[in-house]
């Protein structure tokens, strides 16, 4: 038995582009059975893993001590070079961020400073878990809560996922989907449809192949896009604005853990992001209306640099609410300061809202979900946690 | 039903049958797998791999290098004489882990993408008097994608599977992420093979020692540069604990979430084993590379963890609380049940995982019994058909499974990485210190099922000279190919096709 292995040709740059097979599959052949959001609602959570320095993105120029325990890496003031862009009350935005800026202006974008998931204990798995799983505790349940809402909504399948596997948040009983940028060649339509009839015995394998038939019965070849932050978000938004699309999408965006030299490490991630951003609403342009898009990281850093030039994992953190259909051009929730004895353990932004009452006065404001279910399904015990109100028109 | 046994012993506990195989196993399935615990004749070949040891060396030639091509570490003292009084060496280690951690996070801006693996190949044909930064750290990245490819094959290769997916089981309980920084690259494949393969069938216990005192874990969750508070080190610099290690020995090393700790307990434990670290140029120069015990890291002190003092031995002093955190009664079910999830089912029977808990208990962790114990498991025999293998393959699991099947062995290293890429799953890049997911949610998904299709057609297309797919499939499969799979097989419209269909029944996706 020989196989010609000389042949193997799978260097990225080597693989020709075969016939669309996945993504060519005809309409007909494709179950084209998402669920839209509710009254045709999009919803994008964008998920910023390793813990984004919320104070070098938003940031307090007014407060002197944010200049002092940062001598090397803090964000001037605006008008000085390099400064941030001013935004409202003594805050002011990351220089990289121009395109967010803008939304900010027209009123489609909001902040909520000193955010995190109720997590203090500052390990990135744990505090992803969290931030994903809804609840108080990494292992608090093994499903998400964008999930857990498509299930109180019976949105089934009804969420996209852009990266190879399914992330925490988009986990459990409501079906979703996955989409990756592919560097091999597509299968050719008629083996997809002989290995669909394969899985015919296997409903999970067929759910999971028949998912990644819809989609590109939905969008066609996303894969000339090529692969990126940027290139993440417009395929997401391709995916949701096509007609029959699901309502609601997930991405992650890895390396925002910024121990060492983090002006340059953060600067190049930003430009990254206000392209995703960007790239994202130009997508959803038809639908921007009706869009709600939160941006949310696992928890905020130190508020003096290190020795490093960087910053350490600390609690408090910043997270952004955008979209046509969000009340924006405000800061929301509360802002603790950071004199000592205001901060939490006397080193970090004292961690003052809860991620989830954002989550929550958007699943309810935007979706529809009621109260109950929130409460207790979607982030179970979190009646202690309001939705924050008029978050979105 | 021998058959059907040798289908379990090949596909649920090992990597998945060769071509032929099922006959060689279908006589004794069971002293089949047993063999494989004792006979170590199918060993890794090692030839050209490097030793922690040296990967740390080459790590500390870049660290070298990348120092001469920076202005920005002009203050930092490499005159030797400078360094001759206690207080200035140390001084300039501390120094000197800044830039460590300053170049790791360089390698995690390129992470492992394309344009490094393009790279390579060029760098190993350019010879240079004066090896640049870049030069090394593609040596560096070079020799990791070298680990992955010989382990690959061997596993494609070797009669002893079963061994082999222990080594996995193993490796992925104690999973390190080369994208931690290029002294983790330069060291993650040393560690399977220095503390992991030598007690697969050995005491637990020893395992863990080797893992948790070896150079890749101590730099991978931050120990070599954890300082006791109140340590000679740690009042002269004002360093201070770092508890990465010790929480993630008994989170997810030996007790388990839930076992039983508090998180004073993982405070205790974390300074019983400052001091633990990793020798480097400016304080141990003729230990580079090696373990070292440095007592001056080390906090002073009786630790109380879990209810139970431990005495200031020194380096002994967290390996007493290590041999208490193994033979905790937590830490037997811990291990029993991920044995069981991860060999058997998402959904495992509570008999499985009792009996291999009381086996590990009884046994003093003894690995040898425990997979012992895992073989005589009538839970893991099906007694009926296909439908029974529910474990959904992970992506390593199924490229293996392919290569074995049609025994592909001709691929370049390259070629290897991206196959694994491909798919989702590069050996050592699992981004958790819990290692991959092992549950089918997260496997099932449709970017990594299309991503399978799309690789099984191309591979398909590349074999030849084995018999046609029906047949080849119910040879690796057995009689418990499903009559719709052979059917669909038979009617394929190419030989292409059938191979790769083959590759996506529900037969080689599950075990």
């Amino acid at each position: 038995m020989t196989t010609a292995n000389s042949k193997l040709c799978l260097n990225r740059r080597g693989v020709l582009k075969g016939a669309a097979g996945i993504a060519g599959i005809s309409a007909s052949g494709a179950n084209l059975a998402f669920a839209a959001g509710p009254e045709g609602r999009k919803l994008v959570v964008i998920i910023l893993r390793g813990a984004m320095d919320g104070l070098n993105v938003v940031v307090p120029y007014y407060e002197n001590r944010y200049y002092a325990k940062r001598p090397n890496i803090a964000i001037l003031p605006p008008g000085e070079p390099g400064g941030a862009i001013p935004l409202i009350d003594g805050f002011g935005l990351h220089p990289s961020l121009p395109g967010l800026a803008a939304m900010f202006n027209k009123g489609e974008a909001l902040f909520m400073h000193a955010a995190s998931a109720p997590y203090n204990e500052r390990s990135h798995f744990d505090g992803q878990d969290v931030l994903e799983n809804g609840t108080e505790s990494p292992l608090g349940t093994l499903d998400g809560w964008l999930n857990r809402a498509l299930v109180a909504l019976n949105l089934s399948p009804g969420a996209v996922g852009v990266g190879q596997t399914v992330p925490l948040v988009l986990k459990g009983e409501a079906i979703t989907t996955t989409w990756a940028p592919s560097t091999l060649p597509e299968a050719d339509p008629e083996t997809v449809e002989e290995t669909l009839e394969l899985y015919n015995t296997d409903p999970v394998l067929k759910a999971a192949l028949q998912g990644a038939v819809d989609i590109g019965a939905l969008v066609g070849d996303l894969n000339q896009l090529g692969v990126g932050f940027e290139q993440s978000a417009r395929a997401a938004g391709k995916i949701l604005v096509a007609e029959g699309g699901p309502g609601a999408a997930a991405i992650s965006f890895n390396g925002w853990d910024t121990h060492a030299d983090q002006t340059s490490v953060l600067n190049a991630n930003l430009i990254n992001l206000n392209n995703a951003l960007l790239g994202l609403r130009e997508e959803m342009a038809a639908q921007w209306a009706n869009t709600a898009v939160i941006v949310a990281t696992e928890f905020g850093r130190t508020l003096a640099e290190n020795g490093t030039n960087g910053t350490d994992h600390g609690v408090g953190g910043a997270a952004f609410l955008m979209g046509g259909a969000v009340k924006g051009g405000r800061m929301v929730g509360g802002w603790p300061g950071l004199s000592p004895v205001d901060l939490f353990e006397g080193r970090d932004v004292f961690p003052a809202n809860d991620l989830r009452s954002l989550f929550k006065g958007v699943l309810r404001d935007h979706w529809g979900v009621d109260l109950s279910a929130l409460n207790n399904s979607v982030f179970p015990g979190s009646s202690g946690v309001p939705p924050k109100n008029g978050l979105v028109s | 039903m021998a058959d059907l046994d040798a289908l379990t012993a090949a596909h649920r506990f090992g990597l998945g049958a060769r071509f032929g195989e099922l006959d060689t196993i279908a006589p004794d399935p069971v002293t089949w797998l047993n063999a494989q615990l004792t006979d170590v004749s199918s060993t890794l070949d090692t030839f050209g791999l490097i030793s922690s040891v040296d990967g740390i060396k080459l790590f500390y030639d870049f660290v070298a290098a990348f120092r001469l091509e920076t202005s920005t570490s002009t203050t930092l003292a490499t005159d030797k004489k400078q360094l001759k009084n206690t207080v200035s060496r140390y001084a300039t280690f501390f120094e000197s882990t800044k830039e460590t951690k300053r170049s790791e996070q360089m390698l995690q801006l390129s992470k492992m993408d394309e344009s490094m693996i393009s790279s390579i190949a060029t760098a190993a044909s350019k010879p240079k008097a004066v090896k640049t930064s870049q030069d090394i750290q593609q040596e560096i990245i070079n020799a990791l994608f070298q680990d992955i490819s010989v382990r690959t094959l061997h596993a494609t290769v070797t009669p002893a599977s079963f061994r082999e997916r222990l080594v996995r089981f193993w490796t992925d309980h104690f999973s390190v992420d080369v994208n931690k920084g290029l002294n983790v690259v330069a060291t993650a494949g040393a560690m399977e093979r220095e503390a992991i393969r030598p007690h697969v069938t050995g005491k637990f216990f020893d395992m863990v020692v080797a893992v948790e005192s070896h150079q890749t874990m101590l730099m991978y969750l931050d120990n070599w540069t954890s300082f006791g508070p109140n340590s000679w080190a740690g009042q002269q610099f004002g360093l201070g604990l770092n508890e990465n290690l010790a929480r993630e020995t008994l989170e997810l090393h030996t007790l388990g979430v839930g076992g039983g700790y508090s998180q004073n307990d993982i405070i205790e434990y974390a300074k019983a084993i400052t001091g633990w670290t990793v020798g480097n140029p400016q304080i141990n120069e003729d230990k580079i590379g090696e373990f070292v015990f440095d007592p001056l890291f080390h906090e002073p002190g009786t630790r109380t963890i879990m209810g139970k003092d431990y005495l200031d031995t020194g380096q002994n002093q967290g390996l007493d609380a290590l041999q208490d955190f193994v033979r905790h009664p937590s830490t037997a079910k811990h291990i029993a049940r991920k044995l069981a999830f991860h060999f058997h089912s998402d959904t495992p029977p509570q008999s499985l995982i009792d009996q291999l808990s009381q086996v590990f208990t009884a046994t003093d962790g003894d690995l040898l019994q425990v997979s012992l114990a895992l073989i005589s498991a009538p839970e893991m025999w099906p007694v009926s058909g296909v439908g029974q293998f529910l474990k959904l393959r992970n992506s390593e699991e199924f490229i293996l499974a392919m290569f074995r099947a049609f025994d592909l062995q001709g691929l370049t290293t390259d070629q290897v990485f991206n196959v694994f890429n491909l798919l989702g799953q590069v050996p050592f890049t699992a981004d958790s210190p819990a290692g991959w997911p092992d549950d089918e949610a997260s496997w099932a998904s449709s970017s990594i099922i299309a991503a399978r299709l799309n690789l099984a057609v191309l591979i398909g297309g590349l074999i030849e000279n084995v018999p046609l797919p029906p047949d080849f499939a119910s040879d690796i499969f057995g009689s418990h190919l499903s009559t719709s799979s052979f059917d669909i097989l038979s009617g394929a419209f190419t030989k292409a096709q059938g191979y790769a269909l083959m590759l996506m029944t529900p037969e080689l996706q599950r075990r």
